[in-house]
Formats: C-alpha cells, structure tokens, sequence
C-alpha cells in the first residue's frame, strides 16, 4: 500500500468508529494507561469508563514565562493524538496557542470556561515573574501573577506541565531577574498545590497519563517535589540501558572517543541520570530516542533547580571547591 | 543556707542525668561493606569510607538514623542492620539505603544540601563516595 | 457587526495563535487600519542567565528562548562559540546539524500555517454543510493528490459530532462562528481546510519524530554539541532507512496538500494580495555545504524597497538597536556588541514607550526577514525553483509577481519554502548515508576554548535571519546578544519613529467588522511571530554590555 494510501487508510479507520479512535485502539490506550499508573491491564474498561463520559471535563490552559515547548509537546502525542485528546478527551476551553478567538473574545472565552458550573481543570505552563509586582509578564493587561491566581484559584485540579511552571525553570536560573518561580510556589499562599509533571519539556505521556488519571481515580501519588510517582518514581539511572556499561566501569572518556561510538556510560561526560527522577529510558520521546541513546548525556532536566544545581553539563558534577 | 543546699541539689541532679553525648559512642570513621549476602553489582564501587563523624557534628542523629529515638542508649543501629536485600529494585534494600530521593539516604540529602546551597556534599558516582581508579 | 465602516481604535491583546504574548493596537478610519503599534509583553533575561558560564554549555540555555523554533537557538549558539574559536565541524556533523534545521524549519512552517494561521481563512463551523464528494474533487483538482470522498465523509462526522457535543472547547468564540463577511470558502473548501488542519497533526508528529532520530528528542534536542553531535546511533542504517520511511510519509502532504491550499486562498482572498505589505527585506545564508562552508542554499542578502531587480550583501556592522519607543532607559542606538540599557516599565504609551522589544535597524531602515525575505532574494536572483514555485502559484491565483509582497504573498511564499526545503532533504539524507558507510566516520573533533575571543553566529531559521553574537573572557561567557528575527518584524518604531514591518503592514488593511477583526490576525499572523524569542533588554552593568532577552 502507498504510504499516502496507508495515512487515508488509518485516517479512515480511525473515524470509522463514528468520529472517535477505533474501539481497538482506545482499549488498547486505556490498558497502557492503567498499566501506567500501576493498575494493571484488567483496569483498562474502568479507565475507558471514565473516559467516555457525555461531558467532556473543561481545561483551561495559561501560559507564563515559558517557550511553548511544552505545548509543542503535547503535539507530538500519539494514542491519543493531540486531535484525539482535544475533540474526544478533553474540551481544550482556552489555550492561546491553539485556540480561535482572540483579544477580547478570547478573554471572554476564558472567563465564561471560568463559570462552568461542572468546573473545570488548569494547566499551567511557565514560571510566574514575581519581581515589580509581576509586570514582566502580562496577559490582556493583567499580570501572569494575578491572571493565574483567579484562573488556578477556581480549578477542580491544577497541573504544572514542565520544570518552568514546576519549578521556575530557565528564567529563575542565576540571577533570576525577573523574580520567577513554579506555581506551587507563586500560588502557595491561596492554598493551590499542583501537580508537577516536570521536564524540559516533559515527555506527553506523562502529562496525558495524569489528566487521565485524574479523571478516573483522582489525585495520583506524589513525590515530595509534587511530581507523580508513576511517572518519576525512578532516576534515569535505573532504567537506563547502557547500566551494564557503568557497573562494568565502562565510561566513554570524549565525545569522539571509540568507547563513545560503541556506546558505553557517558557518566564521565556529565550524564546526571543518577541525579534525575523520569521515565526517558523506558517511555521514550517521540517514540523513537532519548538523548542517551543519541549519546548525549543527560542534564537532569525535570529537576528542581538543574540549570545552576547539575551545571555546568558536559562534565561530572563540580566537587566542593572545584570551579566550572 | 537553704540556698546554697538547693544549689548544691540542683548541680548533683545535673551530674546524674544522662549526658547524651557521653552515652553514645560516635565512631568518626566507618567502612560501609556490603551485606555478605548481597552480589556485587558494580565491581568497581568497592566499600565507602564513611566520616560518620564529620557528619555526627553538622546533622542531627536522627537525619539518617531515621527509626531510632535519639533518647536510646548505647550504640545506634547501622544502615546494613536493616537495609540488607540485594537487588537495586529493592525498595528498601542494601543499594536504596544509600541512593534514594528521600534525605535521610546520603545521595538525596546530597542533593537536597546542593540545591538549598546548604554545602557541597559529593554527587559524583566515580570521585565522591565511590572512587573510579583509571 | 458594523453596518458601516468603522472608525476608532481596536487592541487584540492577548493575540492568540502564535508563540509568546503580544498585543496590537490599530487605528481605523472609515474601516482601513491608519495607524498600528505592536507591543510584546513578557520579558526573561536569557543573556543575563548565561553569563558567566561556560560557552560550550551556553547552547542548552539559549534553546530555551523558543520551544517552537526549537534547536534553530541551540544551533546558532553553538555556531558563534565555533566561530569564535575558529574551528570547523566534521562534514557529517554539519550534516547532521543541516537535517535538524531542515527538519525544524519545515515542521515549523507546517504547522504555523495549519494550525496557527489557517483558522483566520477557513471556517470550521461552515464545512459541516459541505458536500464531501464535491470537496474530494475540488482538492484533488488543486493540489494534485487523489482524495477519497469517504475520508471527506468521515471528517465531517467527525466535526459534526465535536459541534453537536456543545463544547467547542478550542473553537470557542472563533471569529467565524455565525458567519463573517471576510470569511469567504465554499463550504467545500474549508473542509478540504478542515481536514488537511486534521492530517497535518498527524503529519507534523512524523516530521519531528524523523529529527528526533538525530536530535534525541524533540522539542529541545541535545546531541549538538561544541565540536559536533554525539549520536553515533542514529547513523545506523535502520535508523537512517527510519528517518526516510518518515521522510516519505510525509512529502505527499506538503507537495499537494500544502500547495493546494494555497491556492485555494490565493484565489479566494485577492485582497489580501494587495494589503500586508512592507518595504525593505533581509535574511541570512545558511544550509551551507557541510565540506567547504559554502555555496549555502539558502542565499541570504538584502533587497530595498520592493525592487526584484536588485539584491546587495548584508553588511553586520550596518546592524543597530534603538530602545527609543521600548520600556528602557534612555540610550542610543547601538550594534549589538556594545549595548548599554537598562529595563524600566513604563506602561503602554502609544507616543512614547509600549513595548518590551527592541526596535532593530539596518542602515536606520526597518527591514522585514523570513520567508517572504528569502523568496524574494531568490526570486529577484532568478533562482529557479523559487521562481517556478511562486510563478505557479501567481498565475493559480491570477496575481502578479508584486502581489507578492502581501499578507498572502508572505503566506504563500513560507509554502514555496517548506516544499524547497522538504525536498533538499532528501539529498542530505543519502549524503550523510554515503559518509556513514565509513565505520570511523567523524561527528565530533576535540577544542580548546580560548581565553579571550569573539564570535559570531547566524541562522535561516523559520521565521528568519537569527544571529547570535558572544564575547569571551577568561574562557568564559562575558557578553551574549541575541537578535532575533521576531525582534525585527514584531518590535516598536525606532528612535526616528519609522515604523516595524509589522507595524507598516498593518496600515491600509481593512476590517470589516470590529469586534472580530480577522484582517489583524491575518497580517499578524503571516510573520508567523515568536515572541519568546523577539524581547530583548540590554542591562548596564559596570562597563561590561549584555543583552536581555
């Protein structure tokens, strides 16, 4: 079959299940989901259950300081597709992004998505600046600060999507000039404590898997940094398959060493996995790779202050006294 | 005289008290070795010298001996009394004592000092607590 | 809806369907826009973060600028430190890094134009009238590829059952909904639209799955490095036979589907041939030959005033930045090596300071890069698959080679790109397979960071002429600006009050109906604006210059 062929084809069976994945398929994603989250393959009808409801669950999606990467994240989703996850998952009721509207009628839509009366989820993306009272980031006017504060005050269930909105991420690297911290943080004092499903950007598994889960068996298990565990409970470190490479002691000494081409442990070259809690080696990005496998270490970034605290990359973590 | 006895009695009950300090013995150096029963993962890692007693001085007793009451007597119970499976999965065997997120293992105090920029505890695998020798 | 032409100021802000936070101002007379100011809102200080650091590690900050022109930061970053220590890549590691680029300036056009332009021209709501077998006719007629009347037929099921639910979640308050007089497909048409936005979801996905096969992830890659890339695995022959299994899925797409709607808007929307213009065009070479470094493919340069019979060199020290009418201290201007300001928000002035952008100037011109700027520069040297490509597509829509330089000339000509561009990959594909035959083949040489050196980076990326430039002290970062090309289309007038492009292009558009100014977000959007990457603050700070982004 032509690949143009094989693309309508799967287009066609897919929505020849009256607009929706075919039944197979989202089975098949409920039992990869429930395995996720520890559930076990038999829960995958309980998670499907869940899923179908007649209402789709409102999330509302803000963006702070950030570079849409996460975003671009979400796009590379597969089962469920970001179509999928927008038309048949969720109803995606504000994302500047993607959404249509735009200056007043988008804040409209966010505010009338705000009166739901089923309520609604936020996703937040990027850190809040705090410093001068916020007005390095504003949105229609108004501050990230004070925008976020209405928007994630009123929300049934706030998620943090990336080490920005998790942690304060690249704009609160040294110095930190405009102030800018994760939600959690900025959101403290009105009692909001999201979930972080941190990374630069996440894997969308990751994030999918919480939405999910958040509207089938409520909040998943936290780590003491926010972040589920069935998605960080495990470093880089532990799931990695060049680990036969390390316990041997065979580390790569040069990017263009031999050792580097036959692909041993690339700890002498800066890899933090040992330091980092998510799930690249096993889920993968793209389906494809994850840095390691592409020999390139890891820089440990779902981790609360990695830019300052596991820098400078490319080099084993400074001993006390050693400069970069 | 009522006042010097009372002083008198007030010094000899600080006298027998227990001292804290003096009912424990804390050893400065320690050679954590693995549990005899646990295989050798990583051949290279061999035993850790432990200043037991550099960290005696900055940290609280009960940050790392985490299931005693720092009012026992006598000798605290080292790591491998209780945490002796093998296996890296183990949730709380040998190798998680040691490397885990939670602070009371050395690898997620250590990073957990970093990051507060507390001190500069060793996160290296191969120049901290373990040695790689070239 | 207006009944007469309006007059009066409108502000979109927050402009949605683009990167980043940005807000328009216009001011209408008798319903066509007179006036306009362009105003971005967020600031993060990237060139602050990264001083002190390492050079070698500066690439993964700066990546952060932009998660939708991911690596195009990385790249030019790590090309200013080689450049600065004069060291040359290994031919398979340029490669490597032209893949990426490639890769990631055609999955940014596609999906710019799909999903973040595309909904100010086709109506969504209006394709569930439509009749599928007479869309499947209409689209295989304009863009050369059989369609199945049943994928229509399903498609439409599909969006009937999204709209019946009630929720319309993304659609919610489209400017469409209900009808609009600037609006005008068929209802066939926009569901040849509506399911082409639905299969280039799909498609993208491909694309960035095939760069992550080099990359190691995407967004945000992390085997380019200073001195190479390290992903030796990638050059295995099923991964490369991986990466072109991708690479065919998805020509059929951008060869006929992206084309074809293209010229479906071209001759639906002549107006927008003839607004959306601005004057002067620049951009930079890039795609150079991994080898020799030259014969680059994308030839960049410079053209003055429309004139397609006249292209100059872009010379980098004509290059200022004027903080005049942005939310700084006072200062002149000045090239990025030697800026000297510091932030200080003032509140939105439309006669003074509105913007956190800084305003670039070439020769104290404002000049317009991208896509537009490098078809235009390939056009007017008579480059011949550019000119084949957008003669086509002028006479498909019955417009003139000036009509160009348009808000659908700019839309028309990032398609031209992304199928060039597309199809080169192929040939750099089956050159880096030829080289990875060799069991020793080089993708990364040892360096030595000078202790005191200077350097400069430049990059055809998506939205255009990137460049970075770093200065390095005691082997470490002391200075690093970046000029962005979001920062010349989207920034504020200069210090001499001459406007952006953006700006320019704005004024003479119409809009119809004021409360849903589609005509704004049409000519906004053809620069395709990236805002995280366009705001820039230079900082003072004892004598050493820095730039803020």
């Amino acid at each position: 079959m032509s690949s143009s062929a094989r693309i309508s084809a799967k287009l066609l069976e897919r929505q020849l299940e009256g607009g929706r994945m075919s039944r197979r398929e989202f089975m098949k994603f409920c039992g990869v989901v429930a395995a996720a989250m520890g559930m076990g393959p038999a829960f995958a009808p309980e998670v499907a259950h869940a899923l179908e409801a007649k209402k789709r669950p409102s999330v509302i999606y803000m963006h702070g300081a950030e570079c849409t990467g996460c975003t671009e994240a979400l796009l590379r989703a597969v089962d469920p597709y970001i179509d999928a996850l927008i038309m048949e998952i969720i109803s995606l009721d504000y994302c500047e992004t993607i959404m249509a509207a735009a200056g007043r009628r988008a804040e409209e839509a966010l505010e009338k998505a705000m009166k739901n009366p089923a309520g609604y989820y936020c996703t937040i993306e990027g850190a809040i600046p705090l410093r001068g009272g916020g007005v390095w980031g504003q949105v229609g006017g108004e501050t990230m600060l004070s925008l976020f504060s209405r928007v994630a005050g009123g929300a049934k269930g706030v998620i943090a999507i990336g080490t920005c909105a998790s942690f304060g991420g690249i704009q609160a690297a040294a110095p930190n000039p405009t102030g800018a911290v994760g939600v959690g943080e900025a959101l403290a004092a009105m009692g909001v404590k999201p979930i972080n499903i941190s990374g630069c950007p996440p894997n969308p598994v990751n994030y999918i898997g919480t939405v999910v889960h958040l509207l089938t068996k409520g909040l998943p298990d936290l780590d003491a940094v926010g972040r589920p565990k069935m998605f960080f409970g495990s470093t880089v470190h532990d799931k990695c398959p060049r680990r036969k490479h390390f316990d041997a002691g065979e580390f790569a000494p040069s990017f263009q060493s031999k050792e580097a081409r036959e692909g041993w442990c690339l700890h002498l070259l800066g890899c933090r996995g040992p330091y980092t809690y998510n799930n690249c080696p096993t889920v993968q990005f793209n389906q494809t790779n994850w840095p390691v496998r592409a020999g390139a270490p890891c820089i440990g970034c779902s981790e609360p202050g990695f830019w300052d605290l596991l820098a400078p990359f490319n080099r084993d973590v400074l001993m006390k006294g050693e400069k970069a | 005289m009522k006042r010097i006895l009372l002083s008198l009695a007030a010094l000899a009950m600080v006298a027998l008290l227990p001292n804290p300090a003096a009912a424990y013995e804390v050893p400065k150096d320690l050679v954590i070795k693995r549990p005899d029963k646990t295989p050798v993962q990583a051949a290279w890692v061999g035993q850790v010298k432990f200043p037991h007693g550099f960290h005696a001085v900055y940290n609280p007793c009960k940050a790392c001996h985490h299931e005693e009451s720092d009012r026992s007597l006598g000798q605290f119970l080292p790591c491998t009394q209780c945490h002796v499976k093998s296996g890296q999965d183990e949730p709380t065997g040998f190798y998680r004592a040691f490397h885990n997120s939670s602070p009371v293992s050395c690898l997620g105090c250590h990073k957990q000092k970093r990051l507060s920029r507390q001190a500069m505890p060793p996160l290296s695998c191969t120049r901290g607590c373990h040695k790689l020798k070239h | 809806m207006a009944d007469k032409a309006y007059t009066g100021r409108i502000t979109v802000d927050p402009i949605t369907r683009i990167e980043g936070h940005l807000r328009i101002d216009v001011e209408v007379k008798d319903g066509v826009i007179a006036n306009a100011w362009s105003s971005t809102q967020l600031f993060r200080g990237l060139e602050l973060i990264v001083l002190g650091r390492p050079p070698e590690d500066v690439h993964n900050y700066v990546q952060r600028a932009c998660g939708v022109c991911t690596t195009s930061h990385a790249l030019v970053s790590i090309r200013a430190v080689e450049n600065a220590m004069n060291f040359k890549a290994p031919p398979a590691a340029e490669l490597v890094r032209l893949l990426i680029l490639g890769t990631l300036d055609v999955h940014d056009h596609l999906v710019h134009f799909y999903h973040l332009h595309a909904l100010d021209f086709f109506d969504m709501a209006s394709a569930l009238k439509a009749d599928p077998v007479a869309a499947a006719k209409a689209a295989a007629q304009v863009s050369g590829r059989e369609v199945q009347p049943g994928d229509y037929y399903m498609v439409q099921a599909r969006l009937k059952k999204f709209v019946d639910s009630g929720q319309l979640g993304w659609l919610t308050n489209a400017y469409f909904l209900g009808g609009h007089p600037s609006y005008r497909l068929s209802p066939e048409e926009n569901l040849i639209l509506a399911a082409n936005y639905l299969e280039g979801l799909r498609v993208q996905l491909k694309i960035a799955r095939a760069m992550a096969i080099f990359s190691g992830k995407n967004p945000h890659a992390q085997t380019m490095q200073v001195g190479g890339v390290t992903c030796y695995e990638s050059l295995r022959p099923e991964r490369l036979a991986e990466f072109k299994a991708l690479y065919d899925e998805c020509t059929p797409f951008l060869n006929h589907n992206y084309v074809g709607d293209l010229t479906i808007l071209g001759r639906r929307y002549p107006e927008a041939g003839a607004y959306g213009r601005t004057t002067n065009f620049m951009d930079f070479s890039d795609f150079h030959d991994p080898e020799t470094g030259k014969t680059p493919f994308f030839r960049g340069g410079v053209l003055w005033r429309r004139d397609l019979k006249h292209t100059e060199e872009f010379d980098p020290a004509q290059l200022k930045e004027h903080v005049t009418r942005g939310w700084y201290k006072p200062s002149e201007p000045r090239h990025p090596y030697e800026g000297l300001t510091d932030p200080e928000y003032t509140g939105f002035d439309a006669n003074g300071k509105y913007s956190w952008a800084k305003a670039p100037r070439y020769k104290g011109e404002p000049m317009e890069t991208g896509p537009l700027a490098r078809r235009a520069l390939a056009y007017a040297r008579g480059e011949k698959e550019t000119v084949e490509r957008l003669n086509a597509w002028l006479a498909a829509c019955n417009l003139k080679p000036e009509n160009m330089f348009s808000t659908m000339g700019r839309t028309a000509a990032r398609m031209v790109e992304a199928v060039i561009l597309w199809n080169r990959i192929g040939g750099w594909l089956d050159d880096l397979a030829a080289r990875a035959k060799h069991p020793d083949v080089e993708i990364y040489k040892p360096w030595k960071m000078p202790d005191k050196a200077r350097g400069v980076g430049y990059c055809a990326v998506t939205r255009g002429g990137l460049s970075h430039w770093i200065r390095i002290e005691g082997g470490k970062t002391a200075n690093y600006q970046m000029v962005v090309p979001s920062t010349w289309n989207l920034g504020p007038r200069c210090a001499a009050g001459k406007l952006s492009p953006v700006e320019e292009s704005l004024v003479g558009a119409p809009v119809a109906d004021p409360e849903r100014p589609v005509e704004i977000l049409r000519t906004v959007h053809s620069f395709d604006p990236c805002i995280a990457c366009a705001v820039h603050v230079i900082h003072a700070g004892g004598g050493r210059t820095f730039k803020v982004l």
